[in-house]
């Protein structure tokens, strides 16, 4: 597996130097030209479909109908992605209110409002990439790191989407969704090449190209690439003995990736592809696995087909039908001295078809109506663990299910100061039956300026089939296929309100109380590990906001988080949950063509599993970007972690250090040419 | 290993020794207004106004702006033009008399305070009242631009266009992102 992925490596590494040298030729750039479509000087020559469809860049006004949305949501946009210096989705989300990650040094696991329960996988936030559900079928993993199967200069918009919102997606919204909204071939409107260089080796290119030919199609094709040796040398006191290398991992964080993208799209259809394949070593010798082996890696291969319709039926009216297929595959390789030394394996297999059917209206007067139908067919869910040599068979589960759902959703203007937004799905599993999620928000206007927003939403989360039926006969965990899904309810009052034109602020109250979580317990009767609907959590917090936006094209926001999450039965507060969190960030242009953006970010002490805490820190990343330096040039700089600031996240189950060191002061110099 | 390292550097000096940077027309900065002067003009294709607001046929299209000007050159793009065998013609005015002889009247931010006093006094008087200051619609004006995804978008009152006795085409509110019926 490893010998397969390098060669595809290099072979990859030496087409996209290939089209790079390509684009070198005058033809290509020739072609380039001939096909894109001249943007009309004169503005009032566009219709208004064409105007709508105009970016105004230093608008001075901030998004208007988030005040209209029945959540808290924010939205970063690609501009801000270059800005700030983002790599992965977790970058971005360390910056936004109400999130903290934490990172094992394999994935990526994101927190919200205090919530992220170490052991767990990103299951209770939905991740979607153009409306497609990225969350697999085995785990319902939701990927933010490097993991993350889409190059993120491919993301024209994030919509960070705060609450449950179960109530019209279903399983997983449990915390928030995170719907991504990736770039057009209008955007490109060329062939546009990529590459970066930074610390701890690390290197990524990228060639996309895409357009938007008259006639009406658009198209958009890229693939990525991902190389990095990661921290070559990790220091773990907890294996600091003669017998496992005086506790120093070498070479054992190495990360690599390839992804391809392409969407197209003609008249009312889309159509769009990915497929992405990451290899990451682990070198904090999880699981008991051998140290200093760096052979531990996990691989994480994701793909899907989605081809969606969308048709105006007229009288304020739409219908959106998509039908899609996923496939995903994991390949974990866990060295264990047993004696004698043998290669563990974990392999799953996923595979899943369905399809959606959405219908929109405002046909009604003072309503906006959303109905829809959901039908999601899982053919393959097979996880199967093996020892390589000397082969033995511990685990070889295949399972296939069925869900359907019916949602409706109906924002009602009951007068001129009051919006209601009510809507309720239903959801139907083969595993354990149904679940039903209502969502109410009230939003008033006492003053122009003033919104006061009520939210009242439960959600669900579908136990998985790791969690359902995962036995590997008596070695370390057994099934329990009884289990039920996991319920949240929450409770929050926002108010918000416009200083002026420029500035906005928020305040917010929440509850959130969760039910029925699924616990990793151990059995006293047989020693295994099981999952049971055990815990049940309370978080109860206050959030504030302020973002303010100056005429100059300065943008700045900050944000204060301090809440408090408690066991229900222990009283006890939960593990992995800072008290408070803080966020800075500035954005400004710095002389003519170059900006600089600024983030600080403050994560408060959180409780390990040992008992202890892992400090709390506050992180700077400072990056200067610069457009059109040469025509057609993106170049920034990036330093992350500015001050060098040592900090740790906690270790989880599976792990033997209670507190996982991060890196420290990082960079990265990145190149972007348009042609 | 060195074969990975100078693969990866030959990517970012490929980019430096290749002459291929060209201006693209569509990175071109866009303004606001320049996008909501457009607007104003295209809005007027899908009005009806009662007949007795326009003299005659050689009676201009007038575009009138009350309050602070926030479009200053964002206009001349729409006074070169024509509508149907009229001609456009664009005014600053000052007062809610004045405001009556326009066909369509743009409402700036500055006059916040006095909004309600300003639509009432303006009446029946078949004005097309636009603005981008927040709540408009709801306030009463006809046709309220908003900000959505940094492009601009636009919400209407049909009911307020229909007291003022304006005939707004569906085709425009099928487009529009709230309608106050």
């Amino acid at each position: 597996m490893q010998y397969r992925f390098s060669t595809l490596r290099r072979v990859l590494t030496g087409v996209v130097c290939i089209c790079s040298l390509l684009l070198l030729c005058p033809a290509a750039r020739a072609w380039a030209h001939e096909q894109g479509e001249a943007q009309p000087e004169d503005l009032t020559e566009l219709s208004i479909q064409d105007l709508m469809n105009v970016t105004v860049y230093g608008a001075s006004k901030f998004d208007q109908t988030l005040s209209e949305a029945p959540s808290s949501v924010s939205i970063v946009t690609s501009d801000e992605i270059k800005k700030y210096g983002y790599r992965t989705l977790a970058d971005v989300l360390k910056s936004e209110r109400s999130f903290y990650v934490r990172n094992d040094r394999n994935y990526s696991y994101v927190g919200v409002r205090g919530f992220d329960r170490l052991g767990d996988f990103n299951t209770r936030i939905l991740l979607l990439v153009d409306g497609h559900r990225t969350n697999d079928n085995i785990y319902n993993q939701a990927y933010f790191g490097t993991e993350f199967h889409l190059d993120i200069d491919l993301i024209d918009k994030i919509e960070v989407i705060r609450g449950p919102s179960s109530s019209i997606y279903g399983t997983n919204a449990f915390f928030a969704v995170i719907n991504i909204i990736t770039k057009k071939g209008r955007d490109l409107s060329g062939v546009e090449a990529s590459a970066a260089a930074g610390s701890l080796d690390t290197y990524n290119g990228r060639i996309s190209a895409g357009n938007k030919f008259p006639g009406g199609a658009e198209a958009l094709i890229s693939g990525s690439i991902m190389d990095s040796k990661g921290n070559h040398r990790l220091y773990y006191p907890e294996f600091d003995s003669p017998a496992t290398n005086n506790g120093i991992a070498e070479n054992g964080d190495y990360d690599r990736s390839y992804s391809l993208f392409s969407k197209v799209s003609l008249n009312d259809f889309a159509l769009e592809g990915v497929f992405s394949s990451r290899t990451k070593g682990i070198p904090t010798a999880s699981y008991g696995t051998i140290f200093n082996d760096t052979r531990n890696q996990t691989i994480d291969e994701r793909g899907y087909l989605d081809l969606k319709y969308e048709h105006d039926l007229g009288d304020r009216s739409r219908i959106m039908a998509r039908v899609y297929y996923d496939h995903m595959m994991f390949d974990g390789t866990y060295m264990f001295d047993a004696p004698p030394i043998t290669a563990f394996k974990n392999l799953n297999w996923g595979e899943w078809w369905g399809g959606e059917l959405q219908v929109t209206t405002a046909a009604l007067t003072n309503n906006k109506i959303v109905g829809g139908l959901e039908y999601e067919d899982n053919i393959r869910q097979q996880q199967k663990n093996i020892d390589e040599e000397p082969y033995w068979l511990y685990l070889d589960d295949k399972r296939s299910s069925k869900r359907l759902a019916a949602y409706v959703q109906d924002e009602l203007a009951l007068s001129k100061y009051i919006l209601l937004n009510a809507g309720v799905r239903y959801d139907r599993y083969e595993t354990f039956g149904n679940s039903t999620n209502p969502r109410i928000s009230i939003m008033y206007n006492p003053l122009v300026k003033t919104t006061l927003k009520f939210l009242y939403g439960t959600a669900f989360r579908a136990p998985n089939v790791f969690e359902l039926y995962y036995d590997d006969n008596g070695l370390f965990q057994k099934a329990n296929p009884d289990l039920k899904p996991e319920k949240i309810i929450t409770y929050e009052l926002v108010l918000e309100q416009f200083i002026g034109e420029s500035m906005r602020g928020s305040v917010s109250g929440f509850q959130y109380r969760t039910k029925d979580l699924i616990t990793m317990e151990v059995d006293p009767a047989d020693n295994l590990k099981v999952f049971r609907n055990t815990g049940r959590v309370t978080t109860n917090g206050f959030e504030l906001e302020l973002e303010k936006i100056w005429k100059n094209g300065i943008k700045g926001r900050t944000s204060y988080t301090v809440q408090e999450a408690r066991d229900d039965e222990t009283k006890e507060l939960a593990i992995n949950s800072p008290r408070q969190l803080a966020k800075f960030n500035l954005m400004a242009p710095i002389m003519d063509k170059l900006f600089v953006g600024l983030e600080e970010q403050y994560t408060g002490r959180r409780k390990t599993l040992g008992g202890n805490y892992a400090g709390e820190f506050f992180i700077t990343n400072l990056t200067l970007f610069s457009r059109n330096l040469a025509q057609g040039l993106e170049l920034s700089g990036s330093i992350y972690n500015l001050f060098d600031k040592k900090y740790g996240d906690p270790g989880s189950t599976e792990h033997t250090q209670d507190i996982i060191e991060q890196d420290g002061r990082t960079y990265r110099v990145k190149l972007t040419c348009r042609y | 290993m060195v074969h990975r390292f100078l693969i990866y550097l030959l990517l970012p000096l490929c980019f430096l020794l290749s002459p291929v940077y060209s201006m693209k027309a569509d990175e071109r900065e866009v303004a606001e207004y320049e996008v909501k002067a457009a607007y104003l003009y295209n809005f007027a294709k899908f009005v009806e106004w009662p007949p007795e607001v326009f003299g005659g046929p050689e009676t201009p299209l007038t575009i009138c702006i009350l309050g602070e000007d926030p479009f200053g050159a964002a206009m001349n793009a729409i006074k070169r033009k024509t509508f149907g065998t009229r001609k456009v013609a664009v005014k600053q005015v000052h007062d809610v008399q004045e405001a009556k002889g326009c066909q369509v009247l743009f409402i700036s931010a500055s006059e916040e305070e006095r909004l309600q006093q300003t639509l009432e006094a303006l009446g029946h008087a078949g004005v097309l009242t636009i603005s981008d200051m927040r709540r408009f619609v709801q306030a009463g004006g006809m046709i309220n631009f908003i900000m959505k995804d940094d492009k601009v978008r636009f919400s209407i009152n049909a009911a307020a266009a229909r007291r003022a006795g304006l005939k707004i085409n569906s085709q425009l509110l099928s487009l529009a992102v709230t309608v106050m019926e």
